[in-house]
């Protein structure tokens, strides 16, 4: 179940069409599920632009919390402000492991590894704050699951405790990933679309568009331990990294206006691309966008990340939610409203 | 618009070889000439390159001078003035203001990518916090004195605000560039000297073409490496598609200790040990540095269509130019690069596509910014002459015979 189900949604701009990340042209996304008698958990990919392209880098900008920790290939994405390898969302104590799988795919693609296919590998590590096994999860996650999580990437998102939401935790309930999009944004009709982990979040603190639910439903679950929230922002705006940055930064709006990013928040970080490529070769013409303009698209990922926050939580199993009980929620947004 | 253009044609004054930084010019209340009798004595100061001296190995545009790149242009407003014991307010006053404009246009209304970079944080650089922000340059550049920033400040805003009253309104909103080195030594620094006559001076001042350097606006009162500094400058032309590009560096030169200075890959420092900054009227007063100065700020343009996250890039490898003069960037140092691009002027909510290098050519301009920091950083010391300030204070000038020797020594010239 997905927020727009229950009649409720978050802000006033248009959803895509499958309201999510790949509502971004070219852009795929993809899990892979990890499962034994004593282990679940999983991997995401999201691929930024389609497999089998030629070399091209994109444009990124990051944002995080107290400056970030567990992403990988932040030399080249923060000193030249692209990058062209997948992102994978994976366990902490398997980001070595899936890093290891990324190398092999970018040697696949460029035996030089270059800056413009697939080098360096983006692993984003999650705190996954539960009880996997790490020796499960090193040996569960390795070059071939990173192999398989990248050919399952594709346009249809699926949300809650899947990938690398399989073992996440957010309000106290189950997962998970989810993700959201607007379309129509600015001057240049573009998309901005969004996929994230969520962990962590406190359910007294939880809202639905800024009307908070705790008055309505009770009793209350107790917080999720905190884990990492990851965003990752796609859009085809021609943006430039600083821009970036910035578009990744308004996240952080998003996340706390949904409760999920609060004082005990350790971890998070945002990661916003470009899916303009960057100039090659001599370089070329590249339209700029202009101040004004990016409004909408920070408006955009400030609507998409708490759409998607919720998302995550509704998609994971209802009959689990416990004090949040899905069907609940339309009455006690409307409550919150009229009060 | 000259100040003086009557009697002195900026361009030929300076290729007459006697460039004197220190010349300030009449017409301006508070503004003063140096003394015809220090003058008389003042030895002939060069560019390195006219020593025979040349950094690295890229050509250097027509006047190897920031003004290479089209559209920039470099003012000064010079205030010398009084000798003697310090009166804090009265003097003596041993400083000014450079402004660097970035384009002949409306900043405001067009603006320039742009982007710094922090070697080490003690100094101010106001205005960059925008810059971070948006990637835009809307302003010119101020190098003034550690006390002055705050009038230089007012007074460039209000320059802008007289040009563009609407200024305000627009948005990002322009917050002046100004940066500071510390003169201490020989300026009456509590006295903040610099105001709006001077920034006003030094915008009407701004010009194309060849740059005074050494003891002239913001670096009137400067040292490095224990000599006389202040104002340098350099270009190089870079590889590139067509036509290549054109990097250009100023410098406000205040840094480095003695036994560091480098030129041209020879220990000159270690050569020529004497000559220390000179306390003159109270000896207790020295200031026991070994000559050291401390700051360093450095403005970097190109024709290059760059983006911000390029520009930063070229602003890292200003700190390697300063390093091949010796510096190591000290923790008392404010070592403050901004680097700027003039090939795409942005105007606010101007949408159209616009030209970008991509990274393919970015290594060439590395080099250009490494060998014109380099070379500005010299100039200024080549170009400075030997000053005496408050207290009699006294900073020598780097002697330029001797560092002809010390070079043919190493075998650097013949």
């Amino acid at each position: 179940m997905r927020l727009r189900d229950l009649d409720l949604s978050v802000g006033g701009l248009q959803p895509g069409r499958r309201n999510a990340i790949t509502d971004v042209r070219g852009v795929a996304a993809g899990h892979l599920d990890l499962r034994t008698p004593a282990t679940a958990s999983g991997l995401t990919a999201i691929l930024p632009h389609p497999a089998g392209l030629g070399p091209q880098a994109l444009f990124v900008g990051r944002w995080s919390v107290d400056g970030g920790e567990g992403l990988t290939g932040l030399g080249v994405a923060e000193d030249f402000g692209t990058i062209s390898s997948p992102l994978v969302l994976a366990p902490a104590v398997a980001a070595g492991a899936v890093y290891h799988g990324l190398i092999r795919y970018g040697l696949d693609r460029d035996p030089g590894l270059s800056t413009s296919t697939g080098w360096p590998p983006l692993v984003v590590a999650i705190d996954e704050s539960a009880g996997n096994a790490p020796a499960a999860l090193r040996s569960g996650l390795d070059v071939e699951a990173v192999a398989r999580v990248l050919a399952a990437a594709g346009a249809e998102v699926v949300e809650g405790t899947s990938g690398i939401g399989s073992a996440l935790s957010s309000f106290g309930c189950p997962g998970g990933v989810g993700s959201a999009s607007r379309v129509d944004l600015g001057p240049g009709n573009w998309t901005v679309g969004l996929l994230l982990a969520a962990s962590g979040g406190d359910p007294g603190n939880l809202a639905v568009d800024g009307y908070p639910l705790r008055s309505h439903l009770q009793p209350l679950n107790p917080p999720s331990p905190p884990g990492t929230l990851a965003v990752v922002v796609a859009t085809d705006a021609p943006l430039i990294p600083l821009q970036l940055q910035r578009l990744a930064g308004r996240c952080a709006i998003g996340l706390a206006r949904v409760g999920i990013l609060d004082a005990v928040t350790r971890e998070g970080v945002a990661i916003a691309f470009s899916t303009v490529p960057a100039p090659d070769g001599d370089g070329g013409e590249r339209e700029i966008v202009p101040e004004p303009d990016l409004e909408p698209l920070f408006q955009a990922a400030i609507e998409a990340s708490q759409e998607a926050v919720l998302n995550a939580l509704l998609a994971a199993d209802p009959a689990t939610t416990g004090a949040l009980s899905v069907q609940d929620w339309p009455e006690a947004v409307r409550l919150s409203r009229s009060q | 618009m000259r100040r003086d253009p009557d009697t002195i044609d900026r361009r030929d004054f300076l290729r007459s070889g006697l460039g004197l930084a220190g010349l300030a010019v009449a017409g301006a209340g508070g503004l003063v000439r140096p003394a015809a009798a220090s003058l008389s004595v003042r030895p002939e100061r060069v560019r390195l390159r006219e020593l025979g001296i040349a950094i690295g190995i890229l050509p250097t545009g027509e006047f190897n001078a920031i003004t290479d790149v089209a559209g920039v242009s470099v003012g000064h407003a010079t205030v010398i003035r009084g000798d003697g014991p310090l009166q804090a307010g009265e003097g003596p006053v041993r400083t000014g203001v450079t402004a660097i404009l970035p384009h002949d246009g409306d900043l405001a209304q067009e603006r320039l990518f742009a982007a710094d970079f922090t070697l080490n944080g003690n100094g101010e650089l106001t205005g960059v916090g925008v810059i971070r922000r948006t990637g835009l340059l809307a302003t010119p550049i101020f190098f003034t004195n550690t006390s002055s920033v705050g009038a230089v400040y007012d007074a460039g805003l209000e320059c802008m605000l007289e040009a563009d009253p609407e200024l305000f309104g627009r948005r990002p909103r322009p917050e002046p560039v100004v940066g500071e080195t510390w003169a201490d030594f020989l300026n009456d620094t509590a006295g903040r000297h610099v105001g709006r006559e001077q920034v006003a001076a030094a915008i009407a001042d701004g010009a194309g073409g060849p740059v005074a350097e050494g003891c002239v606006g913001g670096g009137t009162g400067m040292r490095a490496y224990g000599f006389k500094a202040g104002i340098g400058t350099a270009s190089r032309q870079a590889p590139g598609p067509g036509k290549g590009y054109v990097v250009g560096a100023i410098v406000q030169a205040n840094h480095g200790r003695r036994d560091q200075l480098v030129v041209d890959g020879v220990p000159v420092g270690r050569e020529i040990p004497d000559l220390l900054p000179q306390p003159g009227l109270l000896p207790a007063a020295a200031d026991g540095t070994g000559g050291a100065g401390n700051s360093l700020l450095i403005a970097i343009a190109t024709d290059a269509p760059l983006l911000p996250v390029q520009l930063r890039r070229l602003g890292k490898r200003a700190a390697i130019g300063m390093g091949r003069t010796g510096g190591i960037s000290a923790h008392g140092s404010g070592d403050l690069f901004l680097a700027f691009s003039t090939a795409n002027r942005m105007r606010e909510g101007d949408r159209a596509a616009v030209p970008l290098a991509s990274d393919r050519h970015i290594t060439g301009l590395h080099l250009a910014v490494v060998e014109a920091v380099e070379e500005a950083i010299l100039n200024a010391l080549t170009m400075a002459y030997t000053m005496t300030g408050r207290d009699a204070n006294t900073i020598h000038a780097l002697p330029l015979d001797r560092l002809v020797a010390v070079m043919r020594a190493h075998g650097r010239l013949k």
